[in-house]
């Protein structure tokens, strides 16, 4: 039996009512797999029942790393990585070059990306159908500047929040502070908040 | 990372390896000796976080191999202590000699396994042939298939070790557990407290009056000593369920020897840890569109869940049994083989086919559950029975 050639079209997870998957991709270093932790933390506040792991073995100074993250209103049994995102959060600028970044975005999925480059040039370089959305922010500099060196995990998780609506900016920043103790709790807050300020959607 | 708890669901977001230290935390742990290996490391740096923050009031001792954690095990065990340790792969395997004297000694000690494939070639990810390997050492061994599992099955397996004097292992899958975060609904302090209560007196090196222990046995009575501590590990699911239905009344959680999901399906997926979730999401799919699969997914391997497991075979044509480690050169898989010569011994005749998957972390999506269901449903007479999924 080959495991690469599926046959079988999965049918829709009708039992979720809300189900919104979410795909990471960082370097090793930058916090992706903080990232899926903080956004589950974040997403439980607000009553979701959430799941995040990482890519396993991965997580090696500097090489590309992948977090999951899945909330939905029942809990969640699957320990499938996501396949079909719903959101793309693409940490490292390097990386929102490479169309694998946006493999199985779903129809009307959406990305959001630490670049300093306008929306509209993330979306011609991964190659992100019309009906999918692209958000770019530049994290790298709000990291720098708002916590003094590059993590620029905290600033797209602002972005997301901002542009996704799926839960409020606050509850972001509540996660954050709660998992970073005093000045860098702070530091982190502000990035958030210029993170969900200064994201630019299309 | 500093805990969080959500007001809407009263539960903190952990991994598994963190909920397991808690659980640690909570029982009234005299002991903890262990010794780091991926993916258990998380255990014993949270144990040991709590040793050091006051949180943790027992002994913690970092000694310098498993073979030397389970041995301090022991001793603190003959002591009258309240023992832990945790380990995975490589470990469990050095600490393979002591887990016979840990049985025979009849000593309540409890572990958590993080399971994980073992050497060569060297893969850190997540598979069962730690756990198979040491199967036969005489504990009891229970499978967790989430995090939240991991700590009330954590929480359980004191008052089970000593209850029946058999040490007990608790298994959470490398990774797909240890490593994701999830909500745990955490019990107060207190209330695990008063669940665990303190190990009940039993003879002791610290008695006043001297005793020996593991002494010689020969040909006369080794054989008793053996068929009593079989008679008693069987026998103890009786107990385990006893201590499964204390902690429902305290939790709401009731975890027991196997879960069924879509009884009397003509196919059934039979599951030990973790992915048993994924394979029941798919089945509630499948279902969904009118199929008739579903999963049994045991809780426990030793006691083997005899008349849990036969009473789940109601309308049941067909077993798929799902086997994560490999028993090279023997008719199937450990956990298939189990289930056969069960099946055999009642002569119960049931379709089986024998699947091997998911080692060294080889992944199991619902896509790929949804093939094997599919194989199952439409396998006619000349059905492959035994076989290897997903290793291509």
């Amino acid at each position: 039996m080959n495991k690469y050639n599926y046959k079988h079209k999965m049918p829709r997870p009708e039992r979720w009512l809300m189900l919104y998957e979410i795909r990471i991709h960082g370097r090793g270093g930058q916090g992706a797999v903080s990232a899926g932790r903080l956004l589950g933390e974040a997403a439980s506040g607000a009553g979701f029942y959430v799941q995040s792991f990482p890519e396993f073995g991965a997580e090696r100074s500097g090489a590309p790393v992948t977090a999951y993250a899945r909330l939905a209103d029942e809990p969640i049994e699957t320990r499938s990585p996501v396949n079909r995102p719903d959101f793309i959060l693409i940490i490292d600028p390097y990386l929102a070059v490479n169309a694998k970044s946006v493999m199985g975005l779903k129809e009307e999925g959406m990305v959001i990306s630490n670049s300093d480059r306008s929306p509209e040039s993330v979306r011609n370089s991964l190659g992100v159908k019309a009906a999918q959305k692209v958000a770019s922010v530049n994290a790298t500099k709000i990291a720098v500047e708002a916590i003094g060196r590059n993590n620029p995990n905290t600033p797209i998780l602002g972005a997301w929040a901002a542009v996704s609506r799926v839960i409020p900016v606050s509850l972001i920043i509540e996660a954050v502070k709660k998992s970073f103790p005093g000045n860098m709790g702070e530091a982190n807050a502000e990035a958030v908040r210029r993170g969900a300020a200064e994201v630019i959607a299309n | 990372m500093a805990q969080f708890e959500s007001v809407q669901t009263r539960k903190s977001l952990l991994t598994g390896d963190e909920a397991v230290a808690h659980a640690v935390r909570q029982s009234n742990v005299d002991l903890v000796a262990a010794y780091p290996i991926t993916p258990q490391t998380i255990i014993v740096e949270r144990i040991a976080d709590f040793a050091a923050s006051g949180a943790f009031t027992g002994q913690f001792v970092p000694v310098e191999s498993e073979h030397s954690a389970m041995s301090a095990c022991i001793g603190g065990a003959l002591a009258g202590a309240r023992a832990f340790t945790a380990t995975a792969s490589q470990g469990l395997a050095l600490m393979h000699e002591m887990l016979y004297a840990a049985s025979g000694l009849r000593l309540p000690i409890s572990m958590a396994i993080a399971n994980r494939a073992l050497n060569s070639p060297l893969n850190i990810h997540n598979d069962h042939t730690d756990v198979m390997g040491s199967i036969d050492s005489g504990w009891i061994q229970l499978f967790a298939e989430n995090a939240e599992e991991a700590y009330d099955r954590v929480i359980q397996s004191f008052r089970i070790a000593e209850a029946v004097n058999l040490p007990v292992a608790v298994n959470l899958d490398g990774f797909t557990l240890t490593h994701s975060t999830e909500p745990v609904e955490m019990l107060s302090d207190e209330a695990v407290r008063g669940f665990v209560g303190r190990p009940p007196k039993r003879d002791s090196l610290m008695d006043e009056a001297p005793k020996s222990f593991g002494l010689m046995s020969l040909p006369d009575s080794y054989q008793f000593f053996k068929e009593d501590q079989s008679r008693a590990t069987t026998g103890s699911g009786v107990t385990i369920s006893q201590v499964e239905g204390e902690y429902v009344k305290l939790s709401g959680r009731d975890h027991g020897a196997l879960k069924i999901f879509g009884s009397g399906s003509k196919v059934m997926m039979v599951m030990l840890g973790s992915y048993a979730g994924t394979a029941r999401t798919t089945a509630r799919q499948m279902k969904n569109g009118g199929e008739q699969v579903g999963v049994i997914s045991l809780g426990w391997l030793r006691p083997f869940p005899e008349r849990q497991f036969l009473d789940a075979l109601e309308g049941v044509e067909t077993l798929m049994i799902m086997d994560r480690s490999v028993s090279y050169g023997a008719p199937a898989g450990p956990l298939a083989s189990d289930v056969m010569s069960l099946l055999y011994r009642y002569g119960i005749k049931r379709k089986v086919i024998a699947v091997t998957y998911g080692l060294g972390g080889r992944g199991f999506l619902e896509e790929d559950a949804m093939r094997l269901f599919r194989y199952a449903e439409k396998s006619g007479p000349s059905f492959e029975s035994f076989f290897f999924y997903g290793g291509e």
